[in-house]
């Protein structure tokens, strides 16, 4: 009796024995796996590309793969239009590039422009600046002030082709070499900035997705 | 004919923990399109999320109750 008493605390000591060191193994694993991601999200943020291999990283977006690129602006679209609960046609988005020398929309990388803006507004342009040297957001809304003395008048049943607010969300870190930013506009409806900020918030993933397209690019042809 | 329009620049602290979280819009959009990417396929919807808390200056320290949350700075975390 004692043998086999003695047999089964055994087994049950070994069992015992045996979750434990699994149990701190896995502990372990997962810990140095963290440890690795971490360093690899570091190592991203700290990458530092050519400019040449972000200017081709801007004409590969021109080119071949830009769907890719343009089911980004797309969903952005789709997303601050949904968050400002706005009919999808009445939020545009552009894709501006050659931040801060001279600066133009991406071809292609347009959603809800009735004609290709070759040209930037002046607001589009000052703010996609700003945004680019502070690599912040920046939220720009129509003066109340100046549209009974400045603004032309729209013609009934026309939509005002002109933006009530514009969201213009860096891709990068701050004063970049050939920065984007991605311009999202508003039409019609007034916003205050405050009920811009959740829509900023989104943007940012966005703006974070692009980036990585271009670093991923980059890294490919350095 | 312009229009004059008012900005402001966007800091991180303004932004809430509600507005930082991502919509389903982009999880869907993720999903959709990482595994076409090497980058996406290597940083998934996880370390984006990290990334965007990381370059806006809010970071969770821990996933217990509010207030529990760290303010650090975007510098500080890639020195870390």
């Amino acid at each position: 009796m004692n043998l086999l008493a003695t047999s089964g605390l055994t087994e049950v000591l070994l069992a015992i024995a045996i979750g434990a060191i699994v149990s701190v193994a896995a502990s372990v694993a997962v810990a140095l796996i963290t440890v690795r991601q971490r360093r690899q999200i570091a190592d991203l943020a700290r990458a530092s590309l050519s400019l040449e291999a972000v200017k081709l990283a801007t004409s590969l977006a021109e080119g071949k793969d830009s769907g890719l690129i343009h089911q980004v602006l797309e969903s952005a679209v789709a997303d601050v239009a949904a968050d400002q609960q706005l009919s999808m046609r009445l939020v545009r988005a552009a894709l501006i590039a050659n931040l801060p020398d001279s600066p133009r929309v991406l071809k292609h990388q347009t959603v809800n422009f009735d004609q290709l803006p070759v040209e930037l507004s002046r607001i589009q342009n000052d703010a996609a600046l700003r945004a680019a040297e502070s690599g912040k957001p920046v939220i720009s809304l129509q003066s109340l002030q100046e549209e009974s003395a400045a603004a032309e008048p729209v013609e009934r049943g026309q939509i005002d082709p002109l933006p009530q607010w514009v969201i213009s969300m860096p891709v990068g870190q701050a004063g970049g070499q050939d920065a984007w930013v991605m311009s999202v506009e508003g039409l019609v409806e007034r916003r205050a900035a405050d009920n811009l900020l959740s829509s900023v918030g989104r943007l940012l993933y966005y703006a974070e997705m692009l980036d990585l397209f271009r670093k991923d690019r980059g890294k490919k042809t350095e | 004919m312009t229009r004059k329009f008012d900005e402001a620049v966007v800091s991180g602290t303004e932004l809430s923990d509600q507005d930082l979280e991502p919509s389903d819009l982009f999880t869907h959009l993720v999903g959709k399109i990482g595994p076409q990417t090497a980058a996406l396929g290597t940083f998934g919807l996880g370390a984006i999320k990290e990334l965007v808390r990381q370059r806006v200056g809010l970071v969770e320290a821990t996933r217990s109750n509010k207030g529990l949350r760290l303010l650090e700075g975007w510098a500080k975390l890639r020195r870390g």
